[in-house]
């Protein structure tokens, strides 16, 4: 199809196609933004605190009540059974405590719908009423399918690009079929830098985080684990910190997808011929130090014809 | 010369082994398990720490509430209790719960038993051979729940270093098993449904091919055919997309499929069947048949309708492995049909939130067991996805491939 593309359509389709993809995309970004927060911010914001100071007024009640009950009784006992009202509540308190401290603004709604349609998936914003998880399903459906094809698209086209920009910087990238050969070592590097400037960026934005907590968190996000330990603007009070994850897994993923299309002709097909270099290097190595004579002269023929 | 020879088919075999769908499973699983000691080695005991700190944080915190409980009670609750006193001491009762429970949540000690980690009356360790196979299973297949997160250096390392091995592993199984369970899948389906088309169609030999259920199609770059290999622009851009997903290896079928529309390729490919040194054939699908027979798009459309899984089944079989999970873990775990399906829907989609995890309540006895039927339901259920995207992408491919004609984006002429 891409060399459909290529040697008939003209470029201008090609970049109004992504361009109507994107749109499409960051539409339905912005619009389940709006959704999930209207469901999970507004409509059940009230029931987790009115849960909570439910059941607080409940475990006051039960105090004033024992407190009644044991007035003329011995303090120990008073005591041991405040202590198990306590320990009541400290287990209401942990069950409660997920839907409590969720701050639905429309930033962290942002990630959160992000953080499904790319499957990354952290977990620091859940939904937790009956219609936001239904909503989390339906909207990923369609999601996750738009999400790859539009990753699928920017690869494609930032693979030509990068192609493009090498041919021009290095003469000597170019193969017999006209095509840019990129190598493994380039898209790998590529991940890897920006791995390591993310690190940099979130340390450096991020106090509480140490290097290798930061670079810990960039990769965990990018590789669409999503374990959500750490989630940059999690911590603080301020908004609009959400976004900057935003950005860097979208861009992130698309850079990914661009390596993946740069190291698919490349990838196995390199490993293969590693391999084969291995197992003859290894054979040499085996044969030269072999006893039989015979084996060892023909590690020095394999040698020869390694040249 | 000679005894270079067995040692180098031997060598082949090993690999050929290796790369077979036994091979790659039985490694991913090796994988999984070595995973499940390796980060319960370097988790556990920095569990038991953890617990014996916050513990030790919560229990002055717990006293000194008991403390000003029992002051208030003392101070206000005496034998004259007018009203506004009463008052004044639910006031202050409140104000004093309020501080506890926002000490407790900080101080995050959840009551359990230190001591008794790991003993038949104590808690489980959230880090046990089951929780370290939990999370490596859902660190490679980028689930990822986070319900537990390595909190060593050590474990966030070795973490970092087991994904970047253990997700390239996982997706090239993934890759090769969802290919041989479509094929076996197609022919299945083949002959309840389509027996009248298929003897039509037996006389073309490439049907026998297609019908063939091949081994690792990842053989694909193996070939020496640099032409096949380099002409990766062919992608379609879905293909890419599915180059991501679970499905697919980094060498694609999709390469294989649209280089096929070139008639040399596509008869060396089928000389090559037999030739390749390692035995592995190409994968052949249907799509094989577009090339030999002569037709246009409409035909082929055609030709694939009557061979290629409709999309509705694939999506049933997706829905009812939900549907299954669902059920499981609603009666095991006690949840309500909503959140097992929300469960199911969440993990197979590798998003993976986390707040919804069977075995993860450290109470429950069962919780070990919980955790490995978990981690088999997962894998099980990546293979099955992996399945059906691979059923799917023929008719995705070939939808896409209108849409893009309809849209002026591909001219109808096809790619010679």
């Amino acid at each position: 199809m891409i060399q459909g593309v290529r040697r008939h359509a003209s470029l201008g389709k090609t970049f109004a196609a992504l361009a109507a993809l994107l749109i499409i995309m960051f539409g339905y970004v912005l619009l389940g933004a709006t959704i999930f927060l209207f469901i999970e911010g507004t409509l059940s914001y009230k029931r987790p605190r009115t849960q909570e100071q439910e059941i607080r007024d409940a475990t006051l009640e039960k105090l004033v009540e024992l407190h009644e009950l044991n007035f003329t009784g011995s303090n120990t006992t008073f005591r041991a059974e405040v202590l198990k009202e306590l320990i009541k509540y400290t287990r209401l308190i942990r069950t409660t405590k997920e839907t409590e401290e969720q701050k639905w603004t429309y930033d962290a709604s942002l990630l959160y719908v992000v953080s499904l349609v790319t499957t990354v998936g952290y977990g620091n914003l859940v939904p937790t009423s009956s219609p936001g998880r239904v909503a989390t399903i339906v909207y990923s459906v369609v999601g996750i399918p738009l999400t790859l094809v539009c990753l699928g698209m920017m690869g494609t086209i930032m693979a030509r690009g990068f192609k493009f920009v090498a041919v021009f910087l290095f003469e000597d990238v170019v193969t017999e079929e006209g095509e840019a050969y990129i190598p493994l070592r380039v898209s790998l590097g590529v991940m890897f830098s920006y791995l390591f400037l993310g690190a940099v960026l979130f340390k450096s934005v991020e106090p509480a985080w140490t290097f290798l907590e930061s670079f810990y968190y960039c990769f965990i996000t990018l590789s669409t684990i999503g374990l959500g330990d750490y989630v940059y603007g999690a911590d603080s009070e301020k908004d609009t910190q959400f976004v900057v994850s935003v950005f860097y897994l979208m861009f992130g993923l698309s850079l990914l997808s661009m390596c993946f299309n740069l190291m698919q002709d490349q990838a196995l097909y390199q490993l293969y011929d590693f391999l084969s270099f291995a197992i003859k290097k290894y054979r040499e190595y085996a044969n030269s130090y072999s006893t039989d004579p015979r084996l060892r002269g023909q590690a020095a023929i394999s040698s020869d014809e390694t040249e | 010369m000679g005894t270079q020879q067995p040692k180098d088919s031997c060598c082949k075999m090993i690999m050929k082994f290796l790369f077979s769908h036994i091979g790659l499973c039985a490694m991913v699983i090796l994988y999984c398990v070595a995973g499940g000691f390796i980060f319960e080695h370097l988790e556990k005991n920095n569990e038991e720490q953890i617990c014996y700190e916050s513990r030790s944080e919560y229990q002055p915190m717990e006293n000194k509430t008991i403390e000003s409980t029992l002051k208030i009670f003392y101070d206000l609750g005496g034998a004259i209790t007018t009203k506004s006193s009463r008052e004044l001491m639910e006031i202050q009762l409140r104000s004093v719960l309020e501080t506890f429970r926002n000490n407790t949540l900080a101080i995050g000690y959840d009551g359990r038993s230190c001591d008794l980690y790991g003993k038949p009356a104590g808690p489980n360790y959230e880090w046990s051979w089951a929780g370290g196979l939990m999370f490596s299973v859902t660190v490679i297949s980028t689930i990822g729940y986070g319900h537990i997160a390595p909190k060593t250096v050590w474990g966030r390392l070795v973490c970092i270093a087991y994904a970047v091995l253990g997700i390239p592993l996982m997706l090239l199984c993934l890759a090769n098993i969802g290919d041989v369970l479509a094929d076996i899948f197609r022919f299945i389906y083949a002959r309840i449904c389509c027996c009248g088309c298929c003897r039509k169609k037996k006389k073309d030999k490439d049907k026998v091919v297609a019908m063939k259920p091949s081994e690792s199609n990842s053989a694909g770059p193996w070939e020496s055919d640099k032409s096949m290999i380099l002409n990766t622009n062919q992608i379609p851009p879905t293909a890419t997309e599915f180059s991501r997903l679970p499905t697919r290896s980094p060498t694609d079928s999709f390469d294989n499929n649209d280089t096929q529309k070139r008639p040399g390729s596509a008869a060396s490919r089928n000389g090559k069947v037999k030739i390749v040194p390692l035995e592995v054939s190409k994968k052949n699908d249907p799509i094989v048949l577009d090339d030999d027979s002569d037709s246009d798009d409409d035909d082929d459309l055609l030709d694939e309708q009557k061979i290629t899984v409709p999309l509705t089944i694939t999506m049933i079989v997706i829905g009812g492995y939900i549907f299954g999970g669902a059920i499981l873990f609603g009666l095991w775990e006690g949840w309500d049909w909503l959140q097992s399906a929300y469960f199911c829907f969440i993990t197979l989609s590798t998003i993976g939130f986390g707040d919804v995890v069977p075995g993860t309540d450290f109470e429950n006895p069962q919780a070990q067991a919980q955790l490995m039927i978990g981690a088999v339901y997962v894998l099980f259920g990546m293979a099955i996805l992996s399945m059906c995207f691979s059923l799917m992408q023929d008719e995705i491919l070939a939808k896409a491939r209108w849409i893009g004609q309809k849209l002026g984006i591909i001219d109808k002429e096809s790619e010679e």
